[in-house]
């Protein structure tokens, strides 16, 4: 185990897992007096009937909770306006806690509407930055409803001001939700692209926190377990969605992935992941799983021992065993290439493995050729790229890219190397 | 229990620490002013960030500080060491005298600073990330390269930072950041 | 993972490990918008030097120690801990510090309920979740040596109970200057145990991918720094790493039932005296390998921990959990000198065994009965000493 010569660790979330996780949320509210929620979502989670089932199981016999209001109108970008609006609905309802129940941006609404209605004030932005909130907030419940980003599991949040077109960033330990739900009634219903994407998210929050530079030795366990887990369940997750075991595997694989990461964070694969969503709207699982491969390339020369390491969690003892050690680097980087392609089979090819297949929904490509050199000027402005081990310019972001954009390998021997062996 | 036994202890200085770490912010300030005369790659990042920008570093929590904001010319310009009780547009503090001095003397480069949580950033990540780029070509000017590759990712290479711009560059700055 | 299994896993701790972490302290405090904490210390940190290295990392920051309080003993206290009321409120104080080992954090423990509840009496809280508010900004720094509880989510005062997450702490500082070990037969007692509550927790029914990150974290420390710090106990970093095991094995404890080892050898201490630590890593090898023989399986993933991927990888799956049970009977010779090979060098009188045993089944763990811990008892009693 690498111990680094400082590290931090904190994975202060209550987990609360299984087929019926749901259930316990009434009596751990009532343990922090709380007795009336006011459920967060958006409408995609509402179509899906999550909030049905949500509702039922947080009602049932012996329940003192009830639900003081539900939201459902959370943008796919959250925003200071609306996180205002929804702290007003909270205290016209007397509400004592938050559900929110969804993804990423769902999940900072939420953190940003229990900071207004923890300490008061009707301008969330006021909080902004690091370290601003330092009191434990009101009750805050978090269901994710896909495995996954692990926002359920992260410190920040961020919520946009689309007038001055700036994010603003919250960063405390206090917004961390109290529990996590991890249920796997919650992706039951998630079709198999998304299942696809969502999956690699967390391999790839998983894998970049094994070998970025703030790795630590609680991140790498919760890291490599997570890898395990997704290396085991998430073909089944795409082929039999009504699986439960894969998904509540998957839910747990998503959430052990986003304490690795929060841990130790995230480089180059994350960076450019960012920056190509933000230019081109390509979802931020997709871009993951296209850039993990090139993220290992990329850094072989620094981290080739770690990016070995891997392979046990992915393929298994048997095939880490049969593997002499130094073709494990490679073997590894192979085997993440060869999972794409098999989602890719199993998705009717909508699992895309290459940016220039990435297709929206009127199949038209979402990132053109002449979008590169503007994603690579974004990506230099992304904090991700601070803990990958190698250095990235703006040229070596260029040429990621494209290699990426063809779907080809990296030439390993283009790559700028800074001196081998990274020591932590 | 008599509980003048236990006495409250305030916390002294370490004064020779301090006055290191504030001396080597006045030189990298300076440094950074003079650059931004001199370095194209630094007259670009300085360029693109917002019109009367300002920005800070230095040790929590109460200095020694390096501000540095932009003059009329859209130029770097050095701005003391004093911060007071003024909130930068972005402040990157270290949070500790002992962080402060691993990452002065070169024990932690910039990025393993980060990664050992010796720092914390409030404002905008993408004008930190230009910060800290500025950071490294300074340190490339202003330390031989022996140091300068204990404190950055990649030392560049003579493609990117020719041996000509290093040492003319390195000499000017050198001057001016000494000098009025 | 076990099929639709309910698991529930918590930790509140944040750990801060390595080089100044010390000096990371005060911006910790300012977190919690704490800034004059009060630090009750073991009788040894004073003696030790370590003092002088604490008081020294809070300079240059904005932290005035309230009171430094360095005479905490053997066991916590309730009289110190009600005149360490005292002290608290008349510094105005915010927060607490306990430095050094067990009694020192358990004291912290029983006077941030006082002072955090207000109640007179804590022994009213008693048992198991009674407390329902959190407590003020709570932090360690662990000396060389721990009992087990003290970063886990328990406290033990005078013999009363209190198990709370209310009661973990906020913040673990691990640094090298603090965790250098002074005496290792102390250092190996403190590893046992944790390797006894890590082994056990990720043996247990109720185990899960949560709890396993900590249980397997802590058994891979330990099997990979116990021998180096046992060839030099002056190694930093095996004694960092041995503490940060002792930390993480907390955690993974108060997420689990605990199991037939910590059970008989708690009995044995409290019967006989012995150091619980000692009890434990004798028995442990007998108590897994007949939780074995009970279908309570010792997954393969604890040679994993233990041995690393190579050795793991390269061995056939069906010889894998002996090859588990081997590397735990290799450990424990390796720390002979410390761990006696079996009960009988104890010269612990039978009548005192079977008290053990009966006090063990009347805790009602895992459904073991009277008879399943005399085996035990007896299998450790007289088994012969591994080379």
């Amino acid at each position: 185990m690498i111990l680094p010569k400082y590290s931090e660790f904190c994975g202060r979330v209550k987990t609360l897992s299984g087929a019926s996780a749901l259930e316990a949320i009434p009596g751990e509210l009532k343990k922090m007096n709380s007795k009336k929620a006011l459920i967060i979502t958006d409408k995609g989670v509402e179509s899906a009937g999550l909030i049905k089932i949500v509702k039922e199981a947080i009602s049932k016999k012996g329940s003192k909770l009830t639900v003081g209001a539900i939201y459902d109108e959370t943008p796919p970008d959250s925003d200071y306006k609306v996180v205002n609006s929804v702290a007003s609905i909270y205290r016209n309802k007397n509400c004592d806690s938050i559900i929110a129940v969804g993804g990423g941006s769902v999940l900072d609404t939420a953190k940003g509407v229990n900071i207004l209605v923890s300490l008061g004030g009707d301008n969330v932005l006021a909080y902004s930055g690091a370290g601003a909130v330092k009191q434990r907030l009101k009750p805050l419940v978090a269901v994710p409803t896909t495995a996954g980003t692990g926002s359920e599991m992260t410190l920040v949040a961020v919520i946009a001001d689309h007038d001055r077109h700036i994010k603003m960033t919250f960063v405390s330990y206090f917004l961390l939700p109290d529990i996590a739900v991890l249920d796997p009634r919650m992706t039951k219903t998630l079709p198999a692209s998304i299942t696809a994407f969502t999956g690699m998210d967390a391999m790839t929050h998983a894998i970049e926190a094994y070998f970025c530079l703030g790795k630590n030795p609680m991140s790498d366990t919760t890291a490599f377990k997570a890898i395990q887990l997704v290396s085991k369940n998430i073909l089944n997750a795409v082929k039999n969605p009504g699986d439960m075991e894969s998904r509540l595997a998957m839910a747990n694989a998503a959430a052990l992935a986003g304490i690795a990461f929060s841990n130790s964070m995230v480089g180059l694969v994350h960076n450019l992941g960012h920056a190509t969503g933000a230019v081109c709207h390509v979802p931020h699982g997709v871009c993951m799983s296209i850039y993990l491969p090139y993220g290992m390339e990329y850094n072989l020369h620094k981290v080739g021992d770690l990016i070995g390491e891997l392979l046990y969690p992915l393929a298994g003892p048997e095939i880490f065993a049969k593997t002499p050690k130094k073709q494990r680097p490679r073997a590894t980087i192979d085997y993440v290439r060869g999972l794409n392609e098999e989602l890719k089979k199993a998705t009717g090819g909508r699992h895309a493995t290459a940016l220039k297949d990435i297709l929206d929904r009127e199949g038209k490509q979402m990132v053109p050729r002449d979008a590169i050199p503007v994603i690579a000027k974004n990506a230099m402005g992304d904090g991700a790229k601070t803990y990958n081990p190698e250095e990235q310019s703006f040229d070596d972001n260029i040429m990621v890219i494209e290699a990426a954009w063809e779907g080809k390998p990296l030439d390993l021997k283009k790559i700028k190397k800074g001196p081998k062996n990274q020591k932590f | 229990m008599n509980i003048d036994k236990y006495p409250e202890l305030k916390p002294g200085k370490k004064y020779i620490k301090r006055y290191y770490v504030a001396i080597m912010l006045w030189i990298v300030g300076r440094a950074i002013q003079a650059a931004c005369r001199l370095d194209k790659e630094v007259i670009k990042e300085f360029s693109e960030l917002p019109e009367k920008f300002t920005f800070s570093l230095g040790v929590l929590p109460d200095g020694p500080f390096m501000i540095i904001g932009k003059d009329d010319k859209g130029r770097a310009k050095y701005m003391g060491w004093n911060k007071g009780r003024t909130r930068f547009p972005l402040e990157m503090n270290i949070k500790s005298l002992e962080a402060a001095i691993k990452v002065f003397t070169f024990q932690e480069g910039t990025a393993t600073a980060f990664a050992r949580e010796r720092f914390i950033v409030d404002g905008d990540l993408g004008y930190a990330l230009a910060v800290v780029r500025v950071l490294n070509i300074i340190e490339v000017y202003l330390l031989p390269k022996i140091i300068t590759k204990l404190a950055v990712k990649r030392y560049p290479r003579w493609s990117e930072f020719s041996p000509l711009r290093k040492w003319v560059n390195r000499i000017l700055i050198y001057i001016r950041a000494f000098t009025f | 993972m076990q099929k639709k299994a309910f698991y529930s896993f918590f930790n509140q701790s944040k750990y801060l490990a390595g080089a100044r972490a010390l000096e990371h302290i005060p911006i910790e405090l300012h977190s919690y918008d704490a800034v004059r904490p009060l630090v009750i210390a073991t009788k040894d940190v004073t003696a030790s030097g370590l003092k002088k290295i604490f008081v020294k990392a809070f300079y240059d920051s904005d932290v005035t120690i309230g009171g430094f309080y360095d005479n905490v003993g053997g066991t916590a206290a309730i009289s110190t801990i009600k005149e360490l009321r005292i002290l608290f409120h008349d510094r105005g104080c915010d927060s607490i510090i306990a430095l050094g080992h067990g009694p020192a954090m358990d004291t912290a423990k029983g006077l941030n309920m006082l002072v955090s509840l207000g109640v007179d009496d804590i022994f009213t809280l008693e048992g198991e979740d009674t407390i329902s508010t959190p407590l003020k900004p709570f932090f360690t720094v662990p000396t060389a040596g721990s009992c087990g509880y003290d970063m886990s989510n328990m406290a033990v005062i005078e013999h009363h109970r209190f198990k709370s997450d209310f009661l973990f702490p906020d913040v673990v500082c691990l640094d090298p200057r603090m965790t250098g070990i002074n005496d290792i037969g102390r250092a190996v007692e403190s590893a046992m145990v944790a390797l006894t509550h890590a082994m056990e927790a990720s043996d247990s029914t109720m185990h899960n991918p949560m709890n396993d990150a900590y249980s397997l974290a802590a058994i891979q420390f330990i099997h990979e720094n116990l021998p180096r710090a046992l060839k030099c106990p002056r190694n930093r970093e095996a004694a960092l790493a041995l503490a940060y095991a002792n930390a993480l094995a907390a955690v993974a404890f108060s997420n689990a039932p605990a199991g037939a080892a910590h059970i008989l050898g708690e009995a044995l201490n409290k019967l006989t005296g012995n150091d619980p630590g000692v009890c434990m890593a004798i028995l442990l090898p007998h108590a897994t390998e007949f939780m074995v023989g009970k279908d309570i399986l010792m997954r393969d993933e604890l040679l994993l921990a233990q041995a690393g991927m190579d050795a793991h990888a390269s061995t056939p799956e069906k010889d894998r959990i002996k090859e588990s049970e081997n590397q735990l009977k290799k450990l424990m010779a390796s720390a002979i000198k410390y761990v006696p090979a079996n009960l009988k060098s104890l010269r612990i009188p039978p009548y005192l065994i079977e008290q053990a045993a009966r006090e063990a089944e009347a805790s009602g763990s895992h459904g073991l009965t009277f008879k399943d811990y005399m085996t035990i008892l007896n299998n450790a009693g007289k088994a012969p000493a591994v080379r």
